[in-house]
C-alpha cells in the first residue's frame, strides 16, 4: 500500500525545524574545502546541491582511470539524493551561472548532463591537451565566458577570432563536437572513455537486477555483488545513476531500501 | 481543525484559509471510494467525462463505441453507502449517435440543458438533454480529438475544435457554422482549451510538438508558440521552437489562468507562465505516457499547493504543480486511464479507463466509520429482536404474585 501524505500540517500545527545558523557552520566544517565556502559572510555555507556534489564526487573512482578523468557527475544521479528535482534544477542552473561548475551533453540520451568543477576541468586540460596557443586562448576566453553546452561556429569564428585550423585544432584535442551544420557541443578530453565505462557499467548493474527473482534486489546485496571488470566507475555510482534515472524504484522495507526495476 | 474553527469564530484566521486548509487536506488524501459507486452501464471503454458546472450533479460520459451515458451524481437516499443511477442514455445503435468512438464530451458550461459531444466520425453533435437528440451537427474533414467552450464568455458561443488536419477550427452555436480556421501547426492538433481568464486567450497543442496561444479576436497569426528552453540552449540552424521533443497530449489551465500546463509524449510535463510563455522549469520527472490521442487531466480547486491529477498506463499520479514533488499514486483500473476531472465543488476525483469503469476518488475518513457504526447499531437491533423471539426468558427472581407494572 502506497504511503498516504500525513495530516498534521495543514493547519499549520506542526512545528517546523528551520536551520539555524550553527547548523550551517556544522556543515561548513565537516565539508570544510575552502573551495566551495561562498565568500559572503552570511551565506558561508553550502546548499543541499552543493553538498550532494561535493558526496558524489568523492564517491567517483579517480584511482580507477589513472588520472585521465576528472570527477564526473550526472544531474540525475542529485535527484536520488535530493528529492525535489525543480530546486537542484534551480541551484544547478545558479552554479553554472556563478561557473563554479561546467555542464556538458552528452550524446547517449537526451537529458543526460554531465558537471565537472571547473577548477578540475581546468587542470585536466592543462594536463591531456597539447600546447598550442589556439587552444590556451579557448581555455581562456571561451570556457570562462560562455557557460552554456553548446556553441555556435559563428560566436567562435567572429567575436573569439578563431580560424578555420584552430577549431579542428580543438576538434582533435576533444574539446569540441560537431552539433550540427553551424554549431558545436562542448566536450573535455577522454569523454569517451568515460562514456564507454559508463553505459557499460549501467547495463550490468541493471543486468544484475533483472536477472534476480522479481527484478528487485536489496540494496546493500547489490552492493556487495561484484561487478564486471569493464565497469570501472563502481557500483555505488550506478546505483544513484539508476535510482536519479527512474530506472528503479525504490521502495523501503523493514531489511533495508529494496531496488525494483520499473516495467519499460 | 476544532482548533481552526474556534479561530474562525475569534477573528483571528480567515474563513478562506480554513477552506483553504480543509480542501487541501482532503486533496492531499484521496483514495478509493468504499461506498459510492457509479453504475456500471458502460459497454466500451470510457474515453471522456464533464461534470456540470452548475450544480455538480450530472456525471456525463463518452464512451469508444459511440455511447453516452448521464449518471445523477446527489445522495439523497439517506445513507453513504450510495450507487450513483442512470439517467438517461443514448446507444450506440441509435441512428443519431456517432458512429464511431467518442473523444471528448462538454457541458454547456452555464446549465444542462445542452452538452456537446465530438469524435472520430470527424462530427461535432450538440445535443438537447431533454430529447437526448442532436439539436445541430457539424462536418469536418479530419477526426476530431478535443473540443472546448470557454467557461467565461459572455460576448460569444465559440467551441474550439482540434482535428486531424492542420488548423484549429472555430464553430459559433449562435449562427450554426465555423467562423475560424487558426492556421499554425503544420501537424494534426491534439488538444485545445480555452484560458479559464481571458475570454479570447486559446491554447492548442498538435503533433508537431508545439502549444500555440492564440488571441482569437486577431486577424494575424498565433501570440506565441511555447519554448521548452526559454531561447537558449539552441543553435541557430534550428529555427524552430518546440514545447515538447513528442506530441503534445493534453493541456489545462490553472483555475486562475496563471499557468498552463502541458502534457506530451516525450514522458514530461510542463509548466508555463500563460502572459509571459516562459518554461517555469519545475521538473515533474519522467511520467510514462503513450496514448496517441488527447489526454484529459485536472487540477484541484481551490488547494493551497495545488495539485494534479495526470493519468499515465493504469495509474493516476498526484503531483504539486509549483515544486514538482510527486505525492501519490492512485491505483485502481485494471487497464490505461483517458480521463481525470475534477468534482467542481466536492473534492472528488473522477478517473475513466479504458476498462468500462469510472471510478470515484475521495477523502472520507468520517464517513466509512460513521457508515460502520451505522450498520452495526442495525445489526445490534436485530439481533435483540430475535433473541426475544427464540428464547424463553428465565428470571430466577421472579414469583407468581407481583407484576411488572409500576404501582
Amino acid at each position: 500500500m502506497s504511503k498516504r501524505p500525513s495530516n498534521s500540517n495543514f493547519y499549520g500545527q506542526s512545528k517546523i525545524f528551520r536551520a539555524s545558523t550553527s547548523l550551517a557552520q556544522v556543515k561548513a566544517t565537516v565539508f570544510g574545502d575552502a573551495n566551495n565556502l561562498d565568500v559572503s559572510p552570511f551565506t558561508f555555507a553550502l546548499s543541499d546541491t552543493e553538498a550532494a556534489l561535493v558526496y558524489l564526487k568523492c564517491k567517483f573512482p579517480i584511482e580507477n582511470f589513472e588520472g585521465k578523468l576528472p570527477p564526473v557527475i550526472l544531474v540525475h544521479q542529485i535527484y536520488s539524493i535530493i528529492k525535489c528535482k525543480t530546486s537542484v534544477d534551480r541551484e544547478i542552473n545558479c552554479l553554472q551561472a556563478k561557473g563554479v561548475i561546467r555542464l556538458f551533453k552528452l550524446g547517449c540520451e537526451e537529458t543526460a548532463l554531465v558537471v565537472i568543477n571547473s577548477d578540475d576541468l581546468v587542470n585536466h586540460i592543462t594536463q591531456h591537451c597539447p600546447k598550442k596557443p589556439a587552444i590556451n586562448r579557448f581555455l581562456n576566453n571561451v570556457i570562462l565566458k560562455v557557460q552554456d553546452v553548446s556553441i555556435d561556429k559563428a560566436l567562435l569564428q567572429g567575436d573569439m577570432g578563431f580560424s578555420q585550423q584552430d577549431i579542428s585544432d580543438l576538434m582533435n584535442a576533444g574539446l569540441l563536437t560537431l552539433r550540427s551544420a553551424g554549431s558545436f557541443w562542448f566536450s573535455f578530453p577522454n569523454a569517451g572513455e568515460f562514456m564507454r565505462s559508463y553505459l557499460k557499467g549501467r547495463k550490468s548493474v541493471l543486468r544484475t537486477i533483472r536477472k534476480c527473482k522479481f527484478s528487485e534486489i536489496l540494496q546493500f546485496e547489490l552492493q556487495q555483488r561484484k561487478l564486471e571488470k569493464s565497469a570501472k566507475l563502481g557500483i555505488l555510482y550506478h546505483i544513484h545513476d539508476i535510482i536519479g534515472a527512474e530506472l528503479v524504484k525504490c521502495v523501503e522495507t523493514t531489511s533495508g531500501t529494496l531496488l525494483r526495476l520499473t516495467k519499460k | 481543525m476544532i482548533q481552526c474553527l474556534e479561530n474562525v469564530r475569534a477573528g483571528i484566521v480567515e474563513p478562506r484559509a480554513l477552506i483553504r486548509a480543509e480542501s487541501t487536506k482532503r486533496s492531499y488524501n484521496l483514495h478509493l471510494c468504499k461506498h459510492r459507486d457509479i453504475e456500471n452501464v458502460h459497454t466500451a471503454g470510457v474515453n471522456a467525462l464533464d461534470v456540470d458546472a452548475m450544480e455538480g450533479k450530472y456525471l456525463l460520459s463518452g464512451s469508444a463505441d459511440g455511447s453516452l451515458h448521464i449518471h445523477d451524481l446527489h445522495n439523497f437516499t439517506g445513507s453513504p453507502h450510495f450507487t450513483s443511477k442512470l439517467v438517461c442514455e443514448v446507444d450506440r445503435n441509435l441512428q443519431t449517435a456517432h458512429r464511431y468512438s467518442v473523444e471528448c464530451v462538454q457541458w454547456y458550461p452555464f446549465d444542462t440543458g445542452l452538452f456537446t459531444t465530438s469524435g472520430m466520425d470527424k462530427q461535432l453533435k450538440i445535443w438537447d438533454t431533454n430529447c437526448m437528440k442532436p439539436a445541430d451537427t457539424f462536418s469536418f474533414e479530419g477526426r476530431v480529438f478535443q473540443h472546448h467552450m470557454s467557461h467565461i464568455a459572455t460576448r460569444n458561443c465559440l467551441v474550439a475544435v482540434a482535428t486531424s488536419v492542420n488548423h484549429i477550427l472555430l464553430v459559433d452555436l449562435k449562427s450554426g457554422s465555423c467562423t475560424h480556421e487558426l492556421r499554425g501547426h503544420t501537424s494534426s492538433t491534439l488538444a485545445c482549451r480555452w484560458s479559464p481568464r481571458e475570454e479570447y486567450l486559446l491554447a492548442t497543442g498538435s503533433c508537431d510538438n508545439k502549444v500555440l496561444l492564440w488571441d482569437v479576436r486577431a486577424a494575424k497569426c498565433c501570440l506565441k508558440s511555447l519554448d521548452q528552453h526559454n531561447g537558449k540552449g539552441r543553435s541557430s540552424s534550428e529555427a524552430t521552437s518546440t514545447a515538447h521533443d513528442g506530441y503534445v497530449n493534453g493541456l489545462c489551465f490553472t483555475h486562475d489562468g496563471l499557468f498552463l500546463l502541458s502534457y506530451g509524449t516525450d514522458h514530461r510535463l510542463r509548466l508555463w507562465n500563460t502572459f509571459s510563455g516562459n518554461n517555469e522549469m519545475v521538473n515533474y520527472g519522467k511520467i510514462p505516457n503513450d496514448t496517441k490521442k488527447c489526454m484529459q487531466f485536472d487540477i484541484t480547486i481551490k488547494c493551497d499547493p495545488q495539485l494534479v491529477y495526470m493519468p499515465s498506463d493504469g495509474n493516476i499520479l498526484m503531483y504539486e504543480i509549483q515544486t514538482g514533488i510527486k505525492v501519490n499514486t492512485l491505483l485502481g483500473h485494471y487497464n490505461s486511464v483517458n480521463s481525470c476531472i475534477c468534482h467542481p465543488f466536492y473534492h472528488e476525483l473522477y478517473s475513466a479507463g479504458n476498462d468500462r469503469n469510472v471510478l470515484i476518488w475521495a477523502a472520507d475518513y468520517c464517513q466509512s466509520t460513521a457508515f460502520d457504526e451505522h450498520l452495526e447499531s442495525q445489526t445490534q437491533k436485530k439481533e435483540s429482536s430475535k433473541r426475544r423471539g427464540l428464547f424463553v426468558q428465565r428470571n430466577v427472581t421472579a414469583d407468581t404474585w407481583s407484576s411488572d407494572e409500576e404501582c
